[in-house]
């Protein structure tokens, strides 16, 4: 996905948010949408503070993006956004969430809704970069509606403390593709994930790629219910590095009709001797060998 | 008249003695690799049982053996793979001994190996590899394709081969070990790594050691001396690669055994 040409329609650093005007995407605050906008009441029962309401109505011929930081040690940044693609449209986003100093004891914590109406597509690739001493928590919902499609690429080399709860519906002929890639130097992580394949001919493909250095915890639960004639494979992979470091991946199927077919493959493995030896025999030390074979591993 | 003689002869002697120096010099100072009674042992089981070669600079040597005679664990052992313990002897890269330098510095000092199954390396382009290791950079009609593709990764027999050999000659290494590079690969991939080798190795100076078991590479590369390898030790050397190769395609290896004719 090439985001080279990407207009930013929102930025917000600490508590301060600034909105930029994009021609054919509506953005607002969430707080002000939540009063104009019936739809956004349905989402969030209580007016949120912070966060933002993307609605993207016509197409648009250029990705846009979003940009969330922290420069405040201790600050708790609460953010609450909707984003709606309306049908037919086809859009493309890039994502970044990130702390602006080191040892900043920050917390981010992001509650989004991302709708997709009938014929609608949105190809998302989502950065963060925090340090280990920093808290993140996002629960994200995806609604995908008729023959909607979603590609969503998270990717975090330096992840910190987070918990990262997915919840995807997905109607009739609806397609969600979904990669976590995932470094964590000395982390806690936590991952949360449901499909529910709600329509006919409905299909998710999950990717699970986690690297776990020094002493980070992972632990990571995807969970696909096949309640249609639909599709779904879980593949979760883990890279332990740290000899004190833990990953537990649970990839969970769940069929609740017989034409469903849900698939999964999950390992958890170290560095292979015979490829750290072939990259060593090529003049590289071992360090840069297995920092090699970790972005290897970690590539979509 | 007598004083003439003597002094004819003694000059005679001195430039006799005079050339054998240089002859000597020269020989010293050409020694790639030197391995001296080599012992190596791989998860206690000991495989290589008392080992000697030696490689000149830019010298062509082929290695040939049954399976299993430990021609592998040989080259594995030059290059340092640390599962591979030398347990007695030495090996000395240009006059020092590498026995205890890891792989990476031996693969900086100049040796090289072309693995025989050389691992699939996930997600890592065959181009990222050759920016992290290259010192050279090279482009081989027909196989351009191979590099923006992941090292070893759905690789043919054939493709594995030249990519190893893109990797060796991206080193510009002094000492090329190419295990069984010949096996598996058709006439016309075959030639194309003769010309690659000549081009690229033979012609900047490289030694190379040929390990083989089917020989297909030797006609085209005439090797300096040919080592026949059986049971971890090497039995036989002779510069008519031509003759002992025949010998062993007629009578097999066991022929060899029963010559062990020192080298000649």
């Amino acid at each position: 996905m090439v985001m080279k040409s990407a207009k930013n329609v929102y930025h917000q650093v600490n508590e301060i948010a600034k909105i930029l005007e994009v021609k054919g995407v509506k953005v607002l605050r969430i707080s002000e949408a939540w009063e104009k906008y019936r739809i956004v009441k349905e989402y969030f029962e209580k007016k949120p503070k912070d966060g933002f309401f993307l609605w993207i109505k016509k197409q648009i011929n250029f990705p846009i993006s979003t940009c969330l930081e922290i420069s405040k040690e201790k600050f708790k940044q609460k953010i609450a956004n909707l984003t709606l693609i309306e049908k037919g449209i086809k859009a493309k986003a890039l994502m970044l969430c990130s702390a602006l100093k080191k040892d900043l004891n920050c917390y981010h914590l992001a509650n989004g809704f991302i709708i997709l109406r009938k014929n609608a597509s949105l190809e998302v690739k989502h950065f963060h970069n925090w340090n280990t001493s920093d808290k993140i928590q996002m629960n994200y919902n995806f609604l995908l509606e008729k023959n909607s499609y979603v590609n969503y690429i998270f990717k975090s080399f330096n992840p910190g403390n987070v918990k990262f709860n997915t919840f995807a519906e997905l109607k009739t002929y609806a397609k969600f593709e979904k990669k976590v890639i995932m470094d964590s130097k000395n982390s806690d992580v936590n991952l949360n994930s449901i499909f529910t394949l709600n329509g006919v001919h409905s299909s998710v493909i999950s990717t699970l790629k986690v690297v776990a250095r020094n002493e980070s915890k992972v632990i990571a639960v995807s969970k696909l219910i096949g309640k249609e004639q639909s599709r779904g494979h879980l593949e979760c992979q883990g890279l332990l590095i740290g000899k004190k470091a833990k990953i537990n991946l649970t990839p969970s199927l769940i069929v609740e009709n017989r034409n469903a077919l849900l698939t999964h493959e999950a390992s958890i493995g170290k560095i292979s001797e015979d490829e750290l030896n072939y990259l060593r025999s090529r003049g590289l030390n071992e360090e840069e060998a297995i920092e090699l074979l970790i972005t290897g591993f970690l590539s979509e | 008249m007598p004083y003439f003689s003597s002094y004819k002869t003694a000059k005679l002697e001195l430039i006799e003695a005079s050339k054998q120096l240089i002859k000597n010099n020269k020989i010293k100072n050409n020694l790639m690799l030197k391995i001296k009674n080599l012992e190596v042992e791989v998860e206690n089981k000991r495989i290589i049982k008392g080992l000697n070669l030696e490689i000149d600079k830019n010298e062509i040597h082929a290695l040939v053996g049954p399976n299993a005679s430990g021609k592998s664990t040989l080259a594995y052992t030059i290059m340092g793979i640390p599962k591979y313990k030398v347990v007695k002897g030495f090996i000395k890269f240009e006059g020092k001994n590498v026995n205890k330098l890891p792989p990476e510095k031996r693969a900086r000092l100049g040796i090289a190996l072309a693995f025989q199954h050389p691992p699939s390396l996930n997600g890592i382009k065959l181009s990222t590899l050759l920016q992290k290791i290259g010192k050279v950079e090279i482009k081989i009609p027909r196989f351009e394709k191979l590099l923006e593709r992941e090292v070893n990764v759905n690789f043919s027999g054939g493709e594995k081969k030249i990519s190893e050999l893109i990797q060796l000659i991206a080193l510009n290494p002094k000492l090329a070990i190419l295990d069984e590079l010949d096996s598996g690969l058709d006439i016309q991939t075959l030639k194309l790594a003769v010309k690659l080798i000549k081009e690229n190795l033979l012609k900047n100076g490289c030694s190379i050691l040929i390990i083989t078991h089917t020989a297909n590479i030797l006609q085209f590369l005439n090797p300096n001396k040919i080592h026949v390898m059986l049971g971890g030790k090497i039995i036989c050397s002779s510069s008519n690669w031509r003759k002992v190769w025949k010998t062993v395609k007629t009578y097999g290896y066991e022929k060899c055994q029963k010559c062990l004719s020192p080298s000649k």
